[in-house]
């Protein structure tokens, strides 16, 4: 008679085994995707604090460009724009006629940059360097129109046309003026007015 | 739960039934032994008594068992197997027929060992678990008795003294010596008590005659192990037969006989008890305690045990798959499901990150142009804010207001670099002195210095045509902290 070794409590033991065995793999199983969905969960809350810092700097520089938009807006706003020229040499007109003085010759050049002399003279190679550079990069500029003006009338006439010309709402600048005597008390006046606006660089010679 | 425990002899079956807490005993006469027999005799007790059993036992005590003692020499277990088989094998009622057999072995000194094996034909086994099978109630236990009464008569010594325990049959008596919870003599006379006990009346002869033989078994196993004497005795009967068995089996053997007591195991009268249904009892107490036997009785039922712990284990194993297979795959599920959400939600994130960084680097770049323009266009504007300061109307003012008398001017020129060159005429030099002396005291003007003299005459009177150089007053061109902003 051959003994079998099997009994209730051994198939008992495989059993419980088995379902120790069977209980590992799939919780190994649960173990390795709860892992993997922490994972992705670690991943998707670095992305997002990522993002929430991408999307403030974001704000903070639209609200920066916002700013600096306006500000260009308000500096704009002081300087002229070509629509702005033929009013304002009507404008010149006016002035001298209410001045008292009689505009005997105006000519309008072309549009020029404004180039600071006295700067160039004092800085170093290197920061003419850099500022030649900048100057290649540049797109937007401050520039001026010359117009040169000759005036003539009496010395008060000629300080009043001034005065009309320095309190003028938009940016200009007096430059190279010469009085001269022409038949006493009439005075000539021979200046430069710069007329200022904003030009982008393939305006510039214009 | 019920238990029913059933004892077989050779002309009868005898019962035991537990029911809450409560213990009925009976018995019945066994026409044949047969599986429809046992089927029909179970079927009359559970009829009668009005019950629906929860579990089986079974305990033989029939002659066509075998149970025998051996003494080898030391040998293995697979050596002791095969002296087993042939002791089976040698008996008629077992040669060439299905039988299953267990056995108990311990060592009687150091060269020998002792083992207690019996036999029980497969037929028998087959029968009663057909027999179960029909009333469809669990089997639990086939046990041979009086082995299986032995773990009931261990709790009743402190197992320092040797005792005995005579199980007395109708045709065949048993004697079991024991020492702690150890078997070490089982011996089996052909004399039971229906040999000297016969319609109440006692046949002195034979009873002496089995009680001499009673004797001679202790005295050889005091001489076997070096023993002084068996203590105790403990008497299994039919008191119903023989009442007053134990007081006269004490007189003439000179030890005190006692009955087993199973009160505290069981709850029952030990006054009222038959010690005859102890076979019957036997399963129940043991299955209830939870006793350890021995012989491992359990191997008569292997198979079925087997098939059922199979059949039982394969149910439970498969709920239990589907149960933590559930849980864990659902939680396995969800988890995926979760992270395949992540990993898209990281994915769109990330889509979104790149797009921002494009744009913030766009973004960047407008706002370092802008910077760099507004910075060349605060520097221009700040050029042309400090050209512009000059207040032509002040400068003419100041310089006609501080005109001296005697004096004339031709020109007047103020170039862009801030140059401002006079010219005229005057009568007096010190007028022009007085001239270049105001100059330097203007707010507009300063630096005042000759540019040239030169005398002429005009109608007879002497004239002095000058040229004067000044400088504009201007603030030096640095850019304030304030204006930068």
């Amino acid at each position: 008679m051959k003994k079998n070794k099997l009994t209730p409590r051994i198939i008992k033991r495989i059993f419980i085994l088995g379902g120790i065995i069977f209980t590992l793999i799939l919780s190994t199983f649960c173990y390795h995707n709860f892992s993997f969905y922490q994972k992705a969960k670690r991943k998707v809350n670095i992305q997002k604090a990522r993002l929430l810092k991408l999307e403030k700097d974001m704000e903070s520089m639209r609200t920066s460009l916002k700013k600096y938009e306006e500000e260009k807006k308000k500096f704009s706003q002081l300087l002229f724009k070509e629509r702005d020229i033929p009013g304002f040499l009507r404008k010149i007109s006016s002035f001298a006629k209410e001045s008292g003085v009689k505009i005997v010759n105006m000519k309008t050049k072309h549009f020029r940059e404004v180039e600071m002399m006295e700067i160039k003279k004092n800085v170093s190679q290197v920061a003419r360097k850099k500022l030649s550079s900048e100057k290649e990069k540049e797109t937007i500029t401050l520039s001026y129109l010359p117009i040169n003006i000759e005036v003539e009338g009496k010395f008060g006439s000629l300080v009043n046309f001034l005065i009309y010309l320095e309190k003028y709402r938009q940016l200009l600048s007096l430059a190279d003026i010469k009085i001269s005597r022409k038949k006493y008390p009439i005075l000539k006046c021979k200046f430069v007015l710069k007329i200022y606006s904003l030009k982008e660089a393939k305006n510039k010679k214009r | 739960m019920i238990l029913l425990s059933i004892g077989i002899s050779n002309q009868e079956i005898y019962y035991a039934l537990l029911k809450k807490r409560e213990l009925l005993l009976g018995r019945e006469p066994l026409s044949e032994f047969t599986s429809a027999a046992f089927a029909q005799l179970i079927e009359k007790i559970v009829k009668e008594n009005n019950i629906s059993p929860s579990k089986i036992f079974f305990s033989i005590f029939r002659e066509d068992t075998l149970i025998h003692q051996l003494t080898l020499p030391k040998m293995s277990k697979e050596e002791v197997e095969e002296v087993i088989r042939g002791e089976i094998e040698r008996l008629p009622a077992f040669a060439e027929k299905e039988y299953k057999y267990i056995y108990s072995l311990f060592n009687l000194d150091e060269r020998r060992i002792r083992v207690i094996f019996c036999a029980l034909s497969q037929e028998i086994i087959e029968a009663i678990i057909e027999g179960v099978k029909k009333i469809k109630t669990p089997l639990e236990s086939i046990e041979i008795a009086p082995l299986n009464f032995l773990p009931l008569v261990y709790k009743l010594t402190d197992g320092k003294k040797d005792g005995a325990l005579v199980v007395l049959d109708g045709k065949i008596s048993y004697v079991v010596v024991f020492f702690g919870k150890e078997c070490r003599l089982f011996y089996s006379a052909g004399v039971g008590i229906d040999d000297f006990f016969f319609k109440g009346k006692m046949d002195n002869l034979t009873f002496s005659n089995w009680v001499e033989e009673l004797k001679r078994i202790f005295k050889s196993y005091c001489v076997e192990y070096k023993k002084e004497s068996v203590e105790r005795i403990w008497l299994v009967w039919d008191e119903e037969k023989a009442p007053l068995l134990d007081q006269t089996l004490s007189k003439e053997i000179g030890k005190e006989v006692e009955k087993i007591d199973i009160t505290e195991e069981i709850k029952v009268s030990q006054e009222e008890f038959n010690s005859f249904y102890l076979g019957a009892v036997s399963p129940i107490i043991s299955y209830l305690k939870k006793y350890h036997h021995r012989f491992p009785f359990e191997a008569f039922l292997r198979e079925i045990k087997l098939k059922r712990a199979l059949k039982k284990g394969s149910l439970l194993f498969l709920a239990y798959l589907i149960i933590v297979g559930f849980l864990l795959g659902n939680m396995m599920s969800i988890f995926r499901t979760k992270a395949e959400k992540e990993k898209k939600r990281l994915k769109e994130i990330n889509s979104k990150i790149t797009r921002l960084e494009k744009q913030t680097q766009e973004l960047r770049k407008r706002r370092e142009e802008f910077l760099r323009i507004r910075e060349n266009l605060l520097r221009q504007a700040f050029y042309v804010r400090r050209l512009n300061r000059v207040s032509w109307s002040k400068v003419f003012g100041e310089v006609a207001e501080n005109l001296p008398r005697n004096l004339a001017l031709s020109s007047f020129s103020v170039s862009e670099k801030g140059e401002v060159k006079f010219r005229g005429e005057s009568f007096k030099i010190e007028s022009i002195a007085e001239l270049m002396h105001k100059i330097d005291h203007l707010t507009v003007l300063k630096d005042a210095k000759f540019d040239f003299l030169r005398e002429s005459k005009i109608e007879d009177k002497k004239i002095f045509n000058f040229g004067i150089l000044a400088q504009l007053r201007r603030e030096p061109l640095e850019l304030k902290k304030n204006e930068k902003k």
